[in-house]
C-alpha cells in the first residue's frame, strides 16, 4: 500500500498523557456499551413480548413497561456515546476520520436513521390507550433502524483498523458509498456485539423486575425469570459467536489471545470463565424462592466480563494499527489547569447524576 | 428525568432538576461558544498557543451574550407556541404576556450585543457582510428583516393575548429561526478563507509552517508541490498525457472543500462570467488570495501544477470565441478586474486613475505586471483596452 495515505496527526500536542485518554476512552465506552445493550437488547425483548402479548397478560405489561423506557435509554446511549467518540478522535483521529470519509454516506445516514428511530419510539411510548398491532410495527421498524446503525458502526470501526485497504476502496469509489463488506471479521464482530446486547438486555429486564419486587412480586418474578433465561441461553450463543470472531481474526491477531499477549490472554480467559460462571450462578438463583442475591452476583460478574471485553478490544485495535500507530509518537504537553478542571467536572457530573437518579427513583413521592 | 418527573417528583425536587438542566445547558454553551468564536477570531492565540487565550478570544463574551439573549427570546417564543395550544383563554392570555416578558427585553438588548460582537471582529472580515460578499450580504439583510419581523410580531401578540392562534405563534417561531439561521450562515461566511482564523485555511492548509504539520503549509507545498504532499491522490507526476486528470485531482484536494464544479459555489458559473483561456486562468490563479476582498486562500503548488489546474478548469468552460463587437469597458472590467478591484471611490486605485489621462491608462494596461507583479498580463485587444481605459477614467 501507499504508506503516505494516513493523514498527518494534528500538530497541536496532546493536552494530557496518552494513558489518561486511553483510560477515559475505555471507561466511557463501557458506560456507553452498557446502556446501548439495555436499549438494543431490551428493545428486541420488548418486540418479542409484543409478539406474545395476545396470549399472556404478563408479556403485554412487559411491552408497555419496556417501550416507555426505550426513548430514555436511546438518549442515554447517544449521550454516553459522544464521550468515547471524542476520545477516539483525539487518539485515533487520523484513522477514524479516514474511514468515516470512505463510508461517508452510510455514516451520514446514521443521523437520519437515528432521528427516524426516535420518532418511532416516542410514538410508541406516548401513545394513548392500549397497544395495537400498528404500535408493534412502528416499534419493530425503529428497532430495525437501530440494528442497522449498529452494523454501520461495526463497518466503520473495522475499516479504521485496516489502512492498507483505503486507497483501493477510495479510488474505486471516491463518493463515499463504501461499506466494509470484504472484511472477514465484520459479520462475526457485529454478531458478537449484537448477541451480547441481547444477553445484557435480558439482565436489564430482570433488573426492572427487581424494582417491581415489592409492589407486585408475581409480575417481578415473571420478569426476572424471563430476563434471566434469555440471559443464560443467549450468553451460551454469545460464547459461540465470540469463538467465531476469534477464529475469523488474522492468525497473528488471534494468537495474541492464545498466549502471545499476556493481558489479552488473561482477559479472554476471564471473559469466558466469567460468562460461564454467570450462567451457572443465574441458573442456581432461578431455582431459589428469592432469586435476588444470585442475580446480583451474576450481574456483577457480567459487568466485569464487559470491562475485560473492552480491554481486549483496545489490545486488538492497537495490534491492528501496530505498523501505523505508536503512542510514543504523541507530543504531550499536559495542561494541568484544564485537565484538573475537566476531571473535577467529570467526577462532579457523574456524582450529580447518581444523586439525581437516586432522588428520581426513591424520592418520597416516587413510590406512588 | 425532568420530563418524566412532572407527576412523580415533589415540586421542589422537580424545580431543582430543572435548574440542573439549565446550568448544564448553559455550560455546554460556555464550552461550544469558546470553540466557534475561536475559529472566527483566534486573537493572540496565534502568537502563544495558550489554551485560555484561544478560548476567551476577542469575540467570546460578545458572542456568549448574543447567544444567551437570543436563547431567552427563543424560550419565550417557544412558550408562545405552547400557549397557543392552551384552551383556557385566561391562562392563555397569562402565558402570552409572560412570554413577552422574555422576548421583548431580549430583543431590546440584542442590538447592543451584536454591535459589541461586530466591533470585536477585524474590520475587513465584517466588510464581507456589508456588501463585498454576495452571500454574506444577503444573509445580513435577512437578519435585519426577520429580527424586526420577530420583534414586531411578538409585540402584536400582546394586542389580543387571549386569542393568539397556533399558526401565528408558528410564524413568530419561523421568523426567529430564520434570523438565527442567517446569523450562523454569516458567521461561517465571513470567516473565509480560514477554517481557523489566521491559522488554517478552509482546505486544511496551515498558513505558516507548524511543528508536525506534515508539510501542509503554503511554504512547503509551493516548494514540493501539492501532488507530492497530498496523501489521497493517484497522480504524483504531471506529464503532458495526464495534465487534465492531475489538474482535476488538484481541484479535488485544493478547491473542492468549498467549491463544486457546477452546483453549490460552482466554479463553472464563475468561469462562464469571465471567459478566460487556460493561460489567463493560470495567471489569475496566482493572485487568488487578492480576490474577493481576500476571502480566497492562495493557490499553492508548483508552476506545472498551477498550469494543470488551469488546464482542467479550462475544460469545465471552454472559451467561447470573443464576439465581433468589442466588449464595453465595464464588461471588460467585470470579467477581468472586479475580482480584486472595486470600482468604488473608497478604493485608492480608482481615485488615482481619475486624475490620469486616458493614454497613460492605456499604456499602464498594456503592461500590468510592471505596475504590480501580482497582476496578470492581460492579453486584451487594443480596442478593448481603449474602452476599458475610457470607462476607468470616467
Amino acid at each position: 500500500m501507499d504508506p503516505q495515505i494516513i493523514p498527518a496527526v494534528d500538530p497541536i500536542p496532546l493536552p494530557a498523557p496518552f494513558w489518561l485518554f486511553k483510560l477515559l476512552l475505555v471507561v466511557t465506552f463501557i458506560l456507553h456499551i452498557l446502556v446501548m445493550n439495555f436499549m438494543l437488547g431490551g428493545g428486541v425483548l420488548a418486540a418479542i413480548a409484543k409478539f406474545k402479548s395476545r396470549k399472556d397478560e404478563n408479556y403485554r405489561r412487559l411491552f408497555e413497561d419496556l417501550s416507555k423506557k426505550i426513548p430514555s435509554l436511546l438518549a442515554a446511549t447517544v449521550t454516553l456515546g459522544v464521550a468515547p467518540l471524542l476520545f477516539l478522535q483525539v487518539l485515533y483521529g487520523q484513522f477514524f476520520y479516514s474511514s468515516s470519509v470512505l463510508i461517508g454516506w452510510p455514516w451520514f445516514l446514521v443521523l437520519i436513521f437515528l432521528a427516524l428511530a426516535y420518532y418511532g419510539f416516542y410514538l410508541v411510548a406516548f401513545k394513548k390507550g392500549a397497544a395495537t398491532n400498528k404500535v408493534g410495527w412502528v416499534f419493530l421498524f425503529s428497532m430495525i433502524l437501530v440494528f442497522v446503525i449498529g452494523f454501520l458502526y461495526s463497518n466503520n470501526m473495522t475499516l479504521l483498523l485496516t489502512p492498507e485497504q483505503w486507497a483501493a476502496k477510495y479510488h474505486a469509489d471516491p463518493s463515499g458509498w463504501n461499506l466494509n463488506w470484504g472484511e472477514q471479521t465484520l459479520i462475526p464482530r457485529f454478531l458478537h456485539f449484537f448477541i451480547a446486547a441481547l444477553a445484557v438486555g435480558g439482565l436489564f429486564i430482570a433488573t426492572v423486575g427487581l424494582f417491581r419486587w415489592k409492589q407486585d412480586t408475581e409480575y417481578a418474578r415473571f420478569l426476572i425469570k424471563f430476563g434471566s433465561r434469555w440471559f443464560m441461553y443467549v450468553t451460551m450463543l454469545e460464547i459461540v459467536a465470540g469463538l467465531w470472531f476469534l477464529i475469523s481474526l488474522p492468525r497473528a491477531k488471534m494468537m495474541l489471545f492464545m498466549g502471545e499477549n499476556l493481558l489479552a490472554t488473561i482477559a479472554l480467559l476471564i471473559g469466558v470463565v466469567g460468562a460461564l460462571a454467570a450462567i451457572f450462578l443465574m441458573s442456581e438463583a432461578l431455582r431459589k424462592a428469592d432469586p435476588r442475591k444470585g442475580f446480583y452476583l451474576a450481574s456483577g460478574l457480567t459487568v466485569g466480563v464487559i470491562i475485560f471485553m473492552a480491554i481486549m478490544r483496545e489490545v486488538l485495535r492497537d495490534a491492528y494499527l501496530a505498523n501505523y500507530f505508536n503512542a510514543k509518537n504523541f507530543v504531550v504537553q499536559t495542561q494541568w489547569d484544564v485537565l484538573i478542571l475537566f476531571l473535577a467536572l467529570f467526577v462532579g457530573g457523574v456524582a450529580l447524576w447518581f444523586v439525581m437518579i437516586k432522588r428520581y427513583f426513591f424520592s418520597p413521592k416516587a413510590a406512588s | 428525568m425532568y420530563l418524566y418527573g412532572w407527576n412523580k417528583l415533589d415540586r421542589r425536587t422537580h424545580l431543582w432538576f430543572g435548574w440542573v438542566y439549565f446550568i448544564a445547558a448553559f455550560a455546554s454553551m460556555v464550552i461550544i461558544n469558546g470553540i466557534i468564536t475561536f475559529m472566527l477570531t483566534s486573537g493572540k492565540w496565534i502568537e502563544n498557543h495558550e489554551f485560555w487565550v484561544g478560548f476567551f478570544n476577542p469575540t467570546y463574551f460578545p458572542s456568549l451574550f448574543v447567544r444567551f439573549a437570543f436563547s431567552l427570546a427563543l424560550a419565550g417564543i417557544y412558550a408562545l407556541v405552547t400557549a397557543s395550544l392552551q384552551k383556557n383563554a385566561d391562562l392563555k392570555g397569562k402565558i402570552v404576556k409572560w412570554s413577552a416578558r422574555w422576548i421583548v427585553p431580549a430583543f431590546i438588548v440584542l442590538p447592543f450585543f451584536v454591535y459589541w460582537y461586530v466591533g470585536n471582529m477585524a474590520p475587513q472580515v465584517w466588510a464581507s457582510a456589508k456588501g463585498l460578499m454576495p452571500t454574506a450580504t444577503r444573509y445580513a439583510n435577512l437578519i435585519v428583516i426577520f429580527s424586526i419581523a420577530t420583534f414586531v410580531l411578538s409585540l402584536l401578540t400582546l394586542v389580543k393575548p387571549r386569542k393568539m392562534h397556533f399558526v401565528f405563534s408558528l410564524v413568530v417561531l419561523t421568523c426567529a429561526f430564520t434570523t438565527m439561521w442567517a446569523f450562523e450562515f454569516i458567521r461561517e461566511s465571513v470567516r473565509k478563507p480560514y477554517i481557523i482564523d489566521n491559522y488554517m485555511y478552509g482546505n486544511s492548509l496551515y498558513k505558516t509552517p507548524m511543528n508536525g504539520d506534515g508539510g501542509f503549509n503554503l511554504e512547503q507545498i509551493n516548494q514540493n508541490g501539492v501532488l507530492n504532499t497530498a496523501k489521497w491522490v493517484q497522480h504524483r507526476e504531471i506529464t503532458t498525457q495526464n495534465q487534465i486528470v492531475a489538474g482535476k485531482e488538484i481541484f479535488r484536494v485544493q478547491c473542492q472543500s468549498c467549491h463544486t464544479v457546477d452546483a453549490y459555489r460552482g466554479v463553472k458559473n464563475y468561469l462562464q462570467q469571465r471567459n478566460w483561456d487556460a493561460s489567463t486562468m493560470a495567471l489569475m490563479l496566482g493572485s487568488l488570495d487578492a480576490m474577493h476582498n481576500g476571502t480566497m486562500p492562495p493557490f499553492v503548488g508548483t508552476e506545472p501544477e498551477k498550469a494543470a489546474l488551469a488546464a482542467y478548469l479550462a475544460t469545465i468552460h471552454p472559451v467561447t470565441k470573443a464576439p465581433e463587437v468589442t466588449m464595453s469597458g465595464k464588461m471588460t472590467f467585470q470579467s477581468n478586474c472586479a475580482m480584486c478591484h472595486r470600482a468604488d471611490p473608497s478604493d485608492a486605485v480608482f481615485s488615482n486613475l481619475k486624475q490620469m489621462d486616458q493614454e497613460t491608462i492605456v499604456a499602464m494596461l498594456a503592461d500590468l505586471p510592471t505596475l504590480n507583479p501580482r497582476m496578470p498580463n492581460l492579453a486584451l485587444t487594443d480596442s478593448a483596452r481603449a474602452e476599458l481605459a475610457k470607462w476607468l477614467h470616467e
